[in-house]
C-alpha cells in the first residue's frame, strides 16, 4: 500500500499541482489540488500514514485549495476552496491554507455523505465500543479526544461521527485532530510524543494546530465500531472531575442539535440515531483536569469490560468513579 | 386558543420508546421532542384526525377517563402549545388573526 509518507516531496508536490493527490480517509476517496505549499507541508506531515487511494477507483471528493485570482495572487494572497470547480467558502488568507483544507474535507462529508447519519461529535473507541462526545465549540471536546488518542483510545474522528444506516455501526475517518489556542500547549504538554502541524495564527477559531493520528490509528480505518457511551464534556476551569449518568429520551433529542444531515435523512435518520442512543449508556461529564478526566474514562471503559452497564439513568453506574 | 380553531398534524410523526419515555419526530417541521402522557395522547388523536380543542378534550375524556373539568382543559391547552410551538401541529381555520 502507497502511503503519503512514501511519496517523495516532489512527487506528492507535482500531484497536488497536477492531477491531483488521491488521498483516502476512512470511506472516502478524496482529490485535492492545491498550489499552496503550506497545503503540501501539511499533507506531508498529517497524513504520512494515510493511504494514497487507487486512481482508477471513483473519486468522491474534488476539492481544490487555490490561489486567489487577479491581484490577490500577489497582494494578501489568498487561499480559495473549490468544490468540483464551485467556489464554496469565502477566500481566506493564504497562510490558512492547511486548516482551509481540513475545514473543506469536512463540509464535502457533512454536506454530501447521506449514506450515513452524521453527527458533529469526537468519535473513539476502545475495547470494541464507541464513545461519542457531542460538544458545542469550548466544551473542550478536541482537547479530550486528542488526549485520549495518547492515551489508549484509536481515533475514528474528532469531528464527525459517520453512523451506518444498515446497521448502526460507526465508521472512521482517522482525519488529524484540529486544536486551537490554548488547547495546543495542553496537549504538547500532556503527550510530549505528538506530532503536530505548524501553528496558523489570526484564524477565525484563532491560533490552530492539527495533531497527526497515531500509524496504529490509521492501520485499522477500515475497522468500524459500535456505539456504547454518549458522553456531552464540558471543561469548566477549577470544576472537580464529574460523570453523571443522563436520561437516554433526552439525549436522542440533544444529539439531534448535532446531526447535520437529519433533516434529509428524515424518518431514516430519526431512527437511527434513537437506536445508536439505545445502544449506548449516556452520560453529561464536567472537568478541569486532563489526566483526572481520562482516568475517569479509562474507568468507564474498564467497568464496561467488567460488567454489565445499566441502560437508563437513574442509578449511578459508576459510583466508584465520584 | 379559540374553540373554533382546528388543530392538525404538521406531517406524519416517528415514534421512539425509550426507557419509557416517548419522543417524537417530524420531519416535515424537523420537529423533535420528548413529550409527556398527555402530549403523546393528543398527537395520536390527532394522527386519526384534525379536531378542535372541545372536540380533543371530548375524545381525551372518552378514551382516558379524565375527569372533565377545568384542570383537565387548561393541562389539554398547554400541551397543545407546546405542540404548537413544537412544530408539531398547526392551525386549520378558526379566525385570522388580523
Amino acid at each position: 500500500m502507497v502511503t503519503v509518507g512514501l511519496l517523495p516531496e516532489s512527487e506528492l508536490t507535482a500531484r497536488l499541482r497536477g492531477p491531483g493527490l488521491a488521498l483516502r480517509a476512512g470511506p472516502f476517496q478524496f482529490g485535492i489540488r492545491s498550489p499552496h505549499r503550506l497545503v503540501s507541508l501539511g499533507i506531508s506531515q498529517m497524513y504520512r500514514d494515510m493511504p494514497v487511494a487507487d486512481p482508477s477507483r471513483i473519486i468522491d471528493f474534488e476539492l481544490e485549495i487555490a490561489r486567489g485570482v487577479g491581484l490577490r495572487r500577489w497582494l494578501r494572497p489568498q487561499a480559495c476552496f473549490n468544490f468540483d470547480g464551485q467556489r464554496v467558502f469565502e477566500p481566506l488568507p493564504a497562510g490558512h491554507a492547511y486548516p482551509l483544507l481540513e475545514w473543506a474535507m469536512n463540509w464535502c462529508i457533512s454536506a454530501h455523505a447521506h449514506q450515513y447519519l452524521i453527527l458533529h461529535a469526537a468519535v473513539l473507541e476502545r475495547g470494541g465500543g464507541v464513545l461519542l462526545m457531542p460538544a458545542p465549540p469550548g466544551s473542550g471536546k478536541s482537547t479530550l479526544c486528542a488526549a485520549l488518542v495518547h492515551s489508549g483510545w484509536r481515533l475514528l474522528s474528532d469531528e464527525l461521527a459517520l453512523v451506518s444506516l444498515s446497521d448502526g455501526m460507526v465508521w472512521p475517518l482517522c482525519r488529524p485532530v484540529g486544536l486551537k489556542n490554548r488547547s495546543i500547549d495542553v496537549l504538547r504538554a500532556f503527550a510530549p510524543n505528538a506530532v503536530f502541524s505548524r501553528l496558523t495564527y489570526g484564524t477565525a477559531k484563532g491560533t490552530v494546530a492539527h495533531m497527526q493520528v497515531p500509524r496504529s490509528h490509521v492501520a485499522r480505518m477500515d475497522e468500524p465500531a459500535p456505539p456504547r457511551w454518549v458522553v456531552f464534556p464540558k471543561y469548566q476551569p477549577g470544576s472537580s472531575t464529574h460523570l453523571g449518568t443522563r436520561p437516554r429520551a433526552g439525549t436522542v433529542v440533544e444529539l439531534a442539535r448535532n446531526a447535520f444531515n437529519i433533516g434529509v435523512l428524515a424518518e431514516t435518520g430519526f431512527h437511527a440515531l434513537a437506536g445508536l442512543v439505545e445502544q449506548s449508556s449516556c452520560f453529561d461529564f464536567c472537568y478541569s483536569d486532563l489526566s483526572d478526566a481520562v482516568q475517569t474514562f479509562d474507568a468507564m471503559a474498564g467497568a464496561a469490560r467488567t460488567a454489565v452497564m445499566p441502560a437508563s439513568a437513574g442509578a449511578a453506574p459508576l459510583a466508584v468513579l465520584a | 386558543m379559540c374553540d373554533d380553531e382546528v388543530y392538525c398534524l404538521a406531517g406524519p410523526v416517528a415514534w421512539r420508546e425509550i426507557d419509557g419515555q416517548w419522543v417524537a419526530y417530524l420531519a416535515n417541521a424537523g420537529a423533535m421532542a420528548q413529550l409527556d402522557e398527555l402530549a403523546v395522547s393528543l398527537l395520536t388523536l390527532l394522527e386519526e384526525s384534525s379536531g378542535s380543542m372541545s372536540s380533543l378534550v371530548g375524545r381525551l375524556e372518552a378514551e382516558s377517563n379524565l375527569p372533565s373539568d377545568s384542570g383537565t382543559i387548561e393541562a389539554v391547552k398547554s400541551a397543545m402549545r407546546f405542540l404548537l410551538d413544537g412544530r408539531f401541529v398547526r392551525l386549520i381555520g378558526g379566525e385570522p388573526a388580523w
